[in-house]
């Protein structure tokens, strides 16, 4: 499907096996959250075709466009935008009600739904009183009670802080490998993509720009970008200029590296191991040669025990570092701060 | 050890407010009093004219009996048509983009800035024997002009507008986010608006209804030049006071002290419930 966007057109095809789950990763602003939309209908495409299941929900033409309440889309919002009127209960309630039927039928799906998600407790409370956990499970449950057989999901994780995002990361997995309908879980995190998704699908101003397993991802990256979301640093560029000490200019999209190689050649790939990218709070004078301002996108403390923390930044060119966790804790890091990042000209490998 | 003492520096505290500022306070303090006394010296007078139980005593007169009886009847059946009839105009407005929307609010607006006897002359025109609507009417059987008809249609057509902005306003403020996740639920539009947008917006529904029925309530100029001055069947309140005034003064202000108190009660109400949508 295609749809004009603000800044950009938005333009994908893709398609997921029955009850598996795809992950679209990017960043704020690549469209990911349009194309959600565009798959529960409430925004239409300009053009293309939408089909769940067998059921056409759009088509440009013939013409054919299912409204969003008529669809079998459930859809778990970033803000979970529970309705403060209503009690937990009334809001799992909610969309059974609205399809009208009997009381008696309506009461066993909601307290059945509550349970799975174990927030049985929580029935007569208000979407105000409860913690961000608490308020996704609802969220999950009011969507989870109407058996969609396609679930949205927006970054669920995001509107977490740290420590309860952990919990619920396990959780929420928990939670979704037992489903049996499709799901599309969108996030900015490539951490949290390799995570959930079964297939990842990577999403750059409007274009999904590789698709496929977790493993692809790794091993072949197919573009800086991808590979940068990843977690490797990787840059194509040009070599620009070439100093007597060996010391090369390259250039490429979004800044200039400079590098020491002998076998540099027109155009090159650099690529910089994340463990050799240091951060620093306030502009250094050294000995690195590369030094870039950026803020923080995201902390991600690696697996299996979090010493070692992944930085994710958005400096130009974006750059991934990795610190221990003391380092991140003794230079008080968060997600949103501006730092700045470099690496020396000798900590680099080049390839043509 | 030598420790030069240095002198302070010339005091470069603040200057004293000069004399510009002084007369600049003086006019606003005079300006703003000349203004209150014309807005509270009407008020004071109706009310200490007369005592409590000389109104009382007013208020069995069968002239005052049946303008307030005209009054509530009409202003409570007009405000209830217009919240009836304007609740899919409402809905429209906030929710809906189509052309024509913005003569549409023009058109609503209008007859909040129309002189009201003017008001009353459209009315007439309208729905007299020969009028647009009057010439269907009067096929039926049906006359307007000079019954009690004709008030409640005075009425609504002044007061309307207000309930169509206020709820406008009140829906508009309902976060779209809900209606989002309404639409998710399966709920359908009709839906929506019944079990999300109006409980969440009630509050500004019924400070539009209050607005409409205290606008309703002082109608004057479309009243007479429409409905006519017939005691029992059009002389409403307002026109009830215009005519004391000819003849007992103390009727005349029993009456006006009523319906000041009525607003007074219904703006303090007003004021005292927070009328903003819940987030």
């Amino acid at each position: 499907m295609t749809k004009q966007l603000r800044d950009f057109p938005l333009a994908v095809d893709f398609s997921e096996e029955s009850g598996k789950t795809l992950v679209l990763v990017g960043e704020s602003g690549a469209g990911k959250s349009t194309i959600l939309n565009l798959l529960a209908g409430l925004l239409h495409p300009d053009r293309g075709r939408i089909v769940v299941d067998g059921m056409t929900l759009f088509q440009s033409d013939p013409r054919v466009a299912v409204a969003a309440y008529q669809r079998p889309v459930g859809y778990v919002f970033q803000d979970y935008a529970l309705f403060p009127h209503l009690s937990v209960f009334e809001n799992v309630a909610f969309g059974l009600r609205s399809q009208g039927g009997p009381e008696r039928a309506i009461r066993p799906r909601v307290s059945a739904a509550l349970e799975q998600l174990g927030i049985a407790q929580l029935s007569k409370s208000r979407p105000t009183r409860l913690s961000g956990g608490q308020q996704q499970r609802v969220a999950l449950a009011r969507a989870l009670v109407l058996e969609p057989r396609l679930l949205l999901l927006d970054e669920p994780l995001s509107a977490l802080d740290l420590q309860t995002r952990q919990q619920v990361r396990t959780e929420l997995r928990r939670i979704l490998s037992g489903l049996s309908c499709t799901t599309v879980f969108v996030t900015h995190s490539a951490f949290e993509a390799m995570v959930f998704g079964e297939r990842i699908a990577v999403v750059e101003r409007g274009r999904i720009v590789q698709i496929g397993r977790r493993v692809d991802f790794l091993r072949h990256p197919r573009s800086p970008y991808v590979a940068g979301l990843m977690g490797v640093n990787l840059f194509r560029g040009r070599v620009a200029a070439k100093d007597g000490t060996g010391l090369t200019q390259v250039e490429t999209a979004d800044g200039v590296l400079n590098i020491v190689a002998d076998n540099a050649t027109e155009e090159i790939f650099v690529a910089v191991n994340p463990s050799e990218v240091t951060i620093h709070t306030s502009p250094l004078a050294g000995s690195a040669q590369n030094v870039f301002a950026g803020r923080i996108i995201e902390l991600v403390p690696e697996p299996p025990f979090g010493e070692r923390i992944r930085v994710v930044l958005d400096s130009k060119p974006p750059l991934v570092a990795q610190i221990t966790a003391h380092a991140m804790q003794s230079l008080g890091l968060r997600e949103g701060m501006e730092v700045y990042a470099s690496f020396k000209a000798t900590a680099v490998n080049v390839y043509a | 050890m030598g420790q030069a003492h240095r002198p302070l520096p010339r005091s470069s505290t603040a200057p004293s407010p000069g004399r510009r500022t002084i007369a600049v306070a003086v006019i606003a303090a005079t300006a703003a009093a000349l203004f209150l006394a014309l807005l509270v010296l009407p008020v004071l007078s109706l009310l200490i004219r007369s005592s409590p139980a000389d109104l009382l005593r007013r208020l069995t007169n069968p002239l005052v009996v049946q303008a307030l009886r005209l009054s509530v009847v009409t202003t409570c059946i007009s405000t209830a048509a217009v919240v009836i009839l304007g609740l899919p105009i409402v809905y429209m407005l906030a929710l809906q983009e189509f052309p024509g929307k913005r003569l549409l609010e023009i058109v609503i607006d209008l007859p909040m800035v129309l002189p009201p006897t003017v008001a009353g002359v459209g009315l007439l025109l309208a729905f007299g024997r020969a009028g647009l609507a009057g010439r269907v009417l009067s096929a039926l059987g049906i006359t307007v002009p000079f019954t009690t008809l004709a008030v409640v249609f005075a009425q609504m057509f002044v007061a309307g507008p207000f309930l169509i902005n206020t709820a406008r306003a009140g829906i508009e403020e309902v976060d779209a986010k809900y209606l989002r996740a309404a639409a998710t639920l399966r709920a359908s539009p009709a839906y929506t608006f019944l079990r999300v947008i109006l409980p969440l917006s009630y509050p500004a529904l019924i400070a539009g209804a209050a607005m409409t029925w205290a606008r309703a309530l002082g109608e004057f100029g479309a009243t007479i030049t429409f409905a006519g001055n017939l005691p029992g069947v059009t002389q409403t309140m307002p026109l009830a006071v215009y005519i004391a005034l000819e003849s007992n003064l103390d009727v005349a202000v029993a009456l006006s002290v009523i319906l000041l108190l009525v607003s007074f009660g219904l703006l303090l109400a007003l004021r005292s419930v927070p009328f903003t949508a819940r987030k």
